[in-house]
């Protein structure tokens, strides 16, 4: 018996049960529709970190509640672990400073045009969404995870190896297409659940004292 | 080597139990329907086991309402984690030792 491997097995199943009410796919897709605008008005930025940071989780847990939790019960599961201080996180924080230091310095002396960055930006986001999407997978032990990290990499790099689109469409596209799909999704999804899991008579509301 | 370190919690060592107590040592709690459901007991055995291991002090119960119905919210206790541990090492010893 590998018991390590079994309590982690339960552990993802437990992950999967929240995850087939399509609100991580919705959220997705709210965040990949909605990022044009920052582009478009980057004024804006502070106004949408607080929209997320604020008012997702909590917006989420409302939803969970009513939609979520009488269906497939409540479960709350575990947080990660907060980051340690090590000298690598610490090293690849530098790094990741440096880097935009250099950017914005070649950028501003024309040594990088800046369409060069709009057009490669998706390809960056492509790249980027493999972390979510290595993180599900540990999450649910699904593969299908992969799935999304692989595609948007894909995509990313075709839209910015193509020159039929304007630059500063480029972006507009790959955002919006990847935001309408993960909306629909999750939309199917939720659509999906609510289909499969009724609402359960828990026994307890015939009882005041158990 | 003692037979303390065989020493097997007989409370968890059921298996309708185990199952209760590996399903709250993933998450920090639970309430009954999902543990019904992940469990696959019903809300009769599930009430008896739980009743058990909350006499033990390895489960802690909280009771609650939500929307006026009684909702009830379940919980590995610091005692009922560390019982769980220990059950493991038991369990990894056991098999450890057996002969080929």
């Amino acid at each position: 018996m590998n018991e390590e491997q079994d309590l982690k097995k339960i552990e993802q199943e437990s992950y999967r049960e929240l995850m087939q009410d399509g609100s991580t796919e919705i959220m997705a897709g709210l965040f990949f529709l909605v990022f044009p605008l920052l582009i478009r008005e980057p004024g804006l930025a502070g106004i949408f970190v607080m929209f997320y940071v604020l008012f997702f989780p909590q917006f989420i847990e409302v939803v969970r509640k009513k939609y979520v939790y009488p269906r497939i019960g409540y479960v709350k599961l575990r947080e990660e672990e907060p980051l340690k201080l090590t000298a690598g996180y610490v090293v690849t924080v530098f790094l990741l400073v440096a880097a935009g230091i250099v950017l914005v310095y070649a950028i501003s002396i024309d040594f990088i045009i800046l369409d060069m960055i709009y057009r490669w930006v998706p390809a960056f986001f492509g790249v980027i969404m493999w972390a979510p999407s290595v993180y599900l997978k540990d999450k649910t032990g699904q593969n299908r995870y992969y799935l999304f990290g692989a595609l948007m990499t894909i995509t990313g790099f075709a839209v910015a190896f193509t020159d039929f689109l304007p630059v500063e469409v480029v972006i507009m596209v790959y955002t919006l297409s990847w935001g309408a799909a993960f909306f629909v999704l999750g939309i199917i999804r939720a659509a999906l659940f609510i289909r499969k899991y009724p609402v359960i008579d828990s026994p307890e509301d015939d009882t005041s004292e158990q | 080597m003692s037979s303390d370190d065989f020493e097997i919690d007989k409370l968890i060592h059921e298996p309708a139990r185990l199952k209760i107590m590996a399903q709250l040592f993933v998450v920090i709690e639970a309430d009954f329907i999902f543990l019904m459901r992940q469990t696959g007991l019903t809300w009769g055995n599930l009430s008896s086991h739980m009743s058990k291991l909350e006499a033990a002090g390895y489960v802690e119960v909280r009771k609650e309402f939500l929307d006026k119905k009684p909702h009830t919210v379940l919980k590995l206790a610091p005692k009922g984690r560390d019982a769980f541990n220990q059950y493991r090492r038991a369990m990894d010893q056991v098999f450890k030792d057996l002969p080929d």
